[in-house]
């Protein structure tokens, strides 16, 4: 949590904060033409972005996404849900790097940075298996809180929008960020502009909470996700059940999971 | 000031160091004025043209009220005019009583600084005034740094330093040098094949501006010709170029590219017969070696593996790559990196290669080298269409220029055609290069330093070099 | 190309105090959230309207007509269809139900208007001006409005690879779905690594222009609060107060009485219009 404040006094920081957003805004962009209206699932490469981002530059990727996408809706009009969708980037950028490093003493997967195997590291299906459920665990957050804007503002079914968010995100994330990370990552080493390298952190992370962390980030997201789709738009609904506190409350319990990460 | 590429937000630097609000926007005015740039202060960044942008950033580091500016290169991607521009402001500023610092490898428009520092290998190997330590021509070229042609000029008459413009002709004729006089050179004559790209009353409107950026357009260009395509920044030379591999269709009228229609056929379908390399390598360089970067073109047009190692083989030969094969393309310098993109096109295998500024940037080696390139596919038979500003290349090299001015096309014919046309350079924004300029001083037409020392020599004077 | 839907224009909208702005857009979000009556969101609809023409945003709405109407059909036809209470596919026909969809849709729509009057009407610097008077630290408002502005030189570099990679052959309209996912690599590598290469060249040109001197800032741009912010204030507690008590007053008897003959009068007028050649 600390690390999302500290990184203000850096320059570096604050200027990758800025150009992440704005990378991430200038791919939604054009792809802003559709806006997601149910049924209309359309290519969005942008959902690339984010975990890339991510396991770049932490904490600079969390408030750059959540930039980037309030600029992608300065282009399409704000909305009230305009603020989740700010909030479920930010976990978007923020929850790959912090789950990762709480997992690996590795700063990147190896198949992604390209670098041999270490005595204390984990072996290469391993470390596949937690990169996909990183990713999965980062896009039922984001799908969680959107679809949680979407029910207080009743501006989308969200039993229809959700598992768009959720898949596309687990799509891009799972299968292009991998390809594109292999080729950018190893370059962004070499120009000395990954967090761990501009805030001079090395290994794992060392919270005493990390355990509770690690159960309560991913088991609220994929719990809350779940409980909200199989709800929404039910008799379950119908019977007085209010899902707005249903996909409120886990929110809330991602964002502090993750940061006891 | 480094932030060569950054959109400029004028205030940001003052409003750090907590100068009054009033004091700020009384420096915001000024600074503006003294770029020419009054009247600006409203208008989003992103909407100024180069050399405004390069004002632009100029005028934001004025605004902290410097003792020194430096600069790094600011004048590589102008049009001439522009680059003259910029250089009169920083002279202006320096005779106020700033000291200005430029560092930049282009020497043409250094002879009215005060002093020049020359550094080689992390040390100063000389210091002095620019018209005398300018006129070491062969030291300098030793160093990798290119001598002004006036330079050159001044040695051939064994001046003690470089000519001001406007005296070389008195200096000719008071070293009593005789002159060979060559004549008018030859005009360009049309060719008899069929061609093989052709545009006919070609306009491009992009969506939401009133004037067409490509304004009814038509010519014709035979195979084997070496074109250069000229203009000012924005004057629409990019935009007709990318009709023809079908980056933009046209709003009305044609282009017929080998035989097909470029809108019917599309990029992909293009892409076998017209390479088209853009200004910046960086822009299409992703994969991990130099041999995965050009496999990339081929794979896409369906080339087998069984033919793709040859063509890898064949372009990385040309361009003086092949050692570098399994190698990671970020790591290679600039020159390097503008040379693969070249061969990655060149793998594709078209008749017709596109080159858009593919000298910008580069340092007096690289640029040579990249120059040999070109004259070498031309000979191959590639035929060659070369966007630039820089107007030594085209002298040196093409053949024939096409000329554009606000969406027009204003100009087509042969090279000392179009350096005697004051009023088209003039409405392009152009200058024709020293060689020209000096030569014409004399009653000649050179096109290139080495054909205007020819002449001087020629006629009996100068000592080479 | 016009990425953002700012309009460079003089109008009292655009005169309004940033703050009164940021604070105006999420209060009237939350009235629209009290309304659920088709014909009251309709009201509220031209309160929109209204302030759009006031702000000279009339055509920036209009700009985005399509996507409006598609926010206002597809969310209707989605609630009307789906929702758990009167959705046709569970219960059939329900006129009731479709107009709560209605309003569902035109609810949305208006919110997503109101932004867009918002943007049209305000600069990205008068909107992180007022993010900073509302507490949002320097930096984190730089780093926005930065952002902003590295946005359109991004898309334009974004354009550049697009066309290089084409012009090699890329192909990104044929094939299946994880072939033309796996085709945008080569567009979003070099995107990604052309804008990202830029970070310490402006880190450093922050630096050399002073950021993070430690100087106490001076704001180029000011703003003051002024006579059109307080009006615009009590316009919006007026309508906070409708939405709130506008439905208790409106089924008072006087109020009734008063609204049925201003219907009989408006009907009469309307009758006698009509009655005319």
């Amino acid at each position: 949590m600390r690390d999302l404040i500290r990184m203000w006094s850096n320059t570096r920081m604050i200027v990758l904060v800025a150009i992440s957003a704005a990378v991430y805004a200038a791919i939604l962009l054009p792809f802003k033409l559709f806006p997601i209206v149910p049924g209309v699932t359309e290519l969005r490469p942008a959902t690339a972005i984010p975990p890339l981002a991510s396991l770049l530059f932490g904490p600079a990727a969390a408030w750059g996404m959540g930039f980037g996408n309030l600029i992608g809706d300065f282009a399409s009009g704000l909305g009230p849900v305009t603020p989740f969708g700010m909030l479920g980037n930010f976990l978007l950028g923020w929850m790959p790097y912090r789950l990762w490093r709480a997992m690996s003493s590795e700063p990147l997967p190896r198949f992604i940075s390209g670098e041999k195997a270490s005595a204390s590291s984990q072996g290469l299906l391993v470390q596949v298996a937690e990169f996909l459920f990183i990713i999965v665990v980062a896009s039922a957050a984001c799908a969680l809180v959107i679809g949680w804007g979407g029910l207080i503002f009743e501006a989308f079914p969200v039993k229809a929008v959700v598992p768009i968010i959720f898949v596309n995100n687990v799509l891009w994330g799972g299968f292009v960020t991998p390809l594109v990370a292999r080729a950018v990552a190893p370059r962004v080493r070499a120009w000395g502009l990954t967090a761990d390298q501009i805030l001079g952190v090395s290994q794992r992370s060392q919270s005493p909470t990390r355990l509770i962390g690690l159960f309560l980030a991913p088991a609220s997201a994929l719990g809350g996700v779940l409980v909200l789709y199989l709800l929404a738009g039910s008799p379950g609904e119908a019977a007085g059940v209010d899902l707005r506190w249903l996909a409120g409350v886990p929110s809330v319990l991602v964002l502090v999971g993750t940061a006891l990460l | 000031m480094r932030q060569r590429t950054r959109p400029g937000v004028l205030p940001g630097s003052a409003e750090s160091l907590g100068v009054p609000r009033a004091e700020i926007a009384r420096r915001v005015a000024e600074c503006l004025g003294l770029v020419g740039l009054a009247g600006f202060e409203r208008r989003e960044p992103a909407t100024l043209s180069g050399g405004e942008k390069q004002r632009l950033a100029i005028a934001s580091v004025l605004a902290m009220r410097p003792s020194l500016i430096l600069l790094d290169e600011p004048t590589t991607d102008l049009d001439p005019v522009g680059k003259g521009e910029v250089h009169a402001i920083l002279r202006r500023l320096a005779a106020d009583g700033l000291a200005v610092a430029v560092i930049e490898h282009e020497t043409e428009e250094l002879l009215d600084l005060d002093r020049i520092l020359h550094l080689d290998a992390g040390a100063v190997r000389r210091d002095g005034p620019p018209r005398r330590l300018l006129l070491e021509v062969a030291e300098l070229a030793a160093a990798g740094v290119e001598p002004p042609v006036a330079a050159r000029a001044s040695r051939w008459l064994g001046l003690a330093e470089v000519v001001r413009e406007e005296r070389f002709a008195d200096e000719v004729a008071a070293r009593g040098v005789q002159v060979e006089r060559t004549g008018v050179r030859p005009r360009l004559a049309t060719r008899g094949e069929a061609p093989v790209i052709e545009v006919d009353h070609l306009v491009h409107r992009y969506p939401l501006r009133d004037q067409p950026a490509v304004d009814d357009v038509s010519l014709a260009i035979r195979p084997g010709e070496f074109v250069a395509l000229l203009g000012a920044n924005g004057s629409g030379k990019t935009t007709l170029a990318k009709h023809l591999n079908g980056l933009l269709p046209p709003t009305s009228g044609a282009v017929r590219v080998a035989g097909h229609d470029a809108k019917k056929a599309g990029t992909a379908q293009l892409a076998r017969h017209v390479g088209y390399v853009f200004q910046d390598p960086d822009h299409q360089i992703f994969s991990a070696t130099v041999w995965e970067e050009m496999a990339f073109g081929p794979r896409n047009l369906g080339v087998g593996e069984d033919q793709l190692e040859s063509r890898i083989l064949a372009a990385l030969e040309v361009v003086g790559l092949t050692e570098e094969r399994d190698r990671d393309p970020f790591v290679l310098t600039k020159g390097q990196r503008q040379r693969l993109a070249v061969a990655s096109v060149l793998a594709t295998a078209p008749e017709i290669l596109v080159l858009d500024e593919p000298t910008t940037g580069l340092d007096y080696n690289d640029r040579e080298r990249m120059l040999a390139l070109l004259a070498d596919l031309h000979r191959r038979g590639h035929t060659v269409l070369v966007i630039t500003h820089a107007m030594e290349v085209v002298a040196s090299h093409c053949e024939r220029a096409l000329v554009m001015a606000g969406g027009k096309l204003v100009f087509d014919g042969g090279i000392p055609e179009l350096f005697a046309n004051d009023e088209v350079l003039a409405r392009a924004r152009l200058r024709a290069p020293t060689a020209w300029r000096l030569g014409r001083m004399l009653g000649l037409e050179t096109l290139t330093p080495e054909e205007l020392g020819a002449a001087l020599r020629g006629g009996g004077g100068g000592n080479g070099a | 190309m016009k990425l953002f839907l700012y309009l460079d224009r003089e109008s009292v909208v655009h005169r309004l105090h940033p703050v009164t702005k940021l604070v105006a857009l999420p209060v009237l979000f939350g009235v629209a959230m009290r309304l659920e009556r088709l014909e009251t969101l309709a009201l509220l609809a031209l309160v929109v309207v209204v302030v759009a023409a006031l702000g000279r945003a009339l055509d920036a709405v209009a700009g985005m007509a399509s996507l409006l109407l598609t926010l206002l059909i597809a969310t209707t036809l989605m609630w009307w269809l789906f929702a758990p209470q009167g959705g046709l596919l569970r219960d059939g026909f329900q006129p009731a139900a479709l107009a709560r969809s209605a309003g569902l849709g035109l609810r949305l729509a208006l919110m997503v208007a109101s932004g867009i009057v918002f943007l049209a009407t305000t600069r990205v610097e008068d909107f992180a001006h007022g993010l900073r008077t509302l507490g949002l630290p320097y930096r984190v408002a730089f780093a926005l409005t930065l952002a902003f502005r590295l946005v359109p030189t991004f898309v334009a570099s974004g354009r550049a690879v697009a066309e290089a990679q084409r012009a090699r052959g890329l192909d990104l309209d044929h094939g299946g779905l994880v072939t033309r996912m796996r085709r945008y690599t080569p567009l979003v590598v070099p995107m990604f690594l052309t804008s990202i290469r830029r970070a310490d060249r402006l880190a450093a040109a922050l630096e050399t222009r002073g950021f993070g001197s430690g100087e106490k800032r001076t704001d180029l741009v000011e703003h003051r609060f002024g006579g059109r912010d307080a009006l615009a204030a009590v316009l919006l507690v007026g309508l906070v107060a409708a939405s709130l008590w506008g439905g208790e007053l409106a089924s008072q008897p006087a109020v009734q009485a008063a609204l049925g003959s201003a219907r009989a009068w408006l009907e009469a007028l309307y009758a006698k219009a009509a009655s005319r050649p």
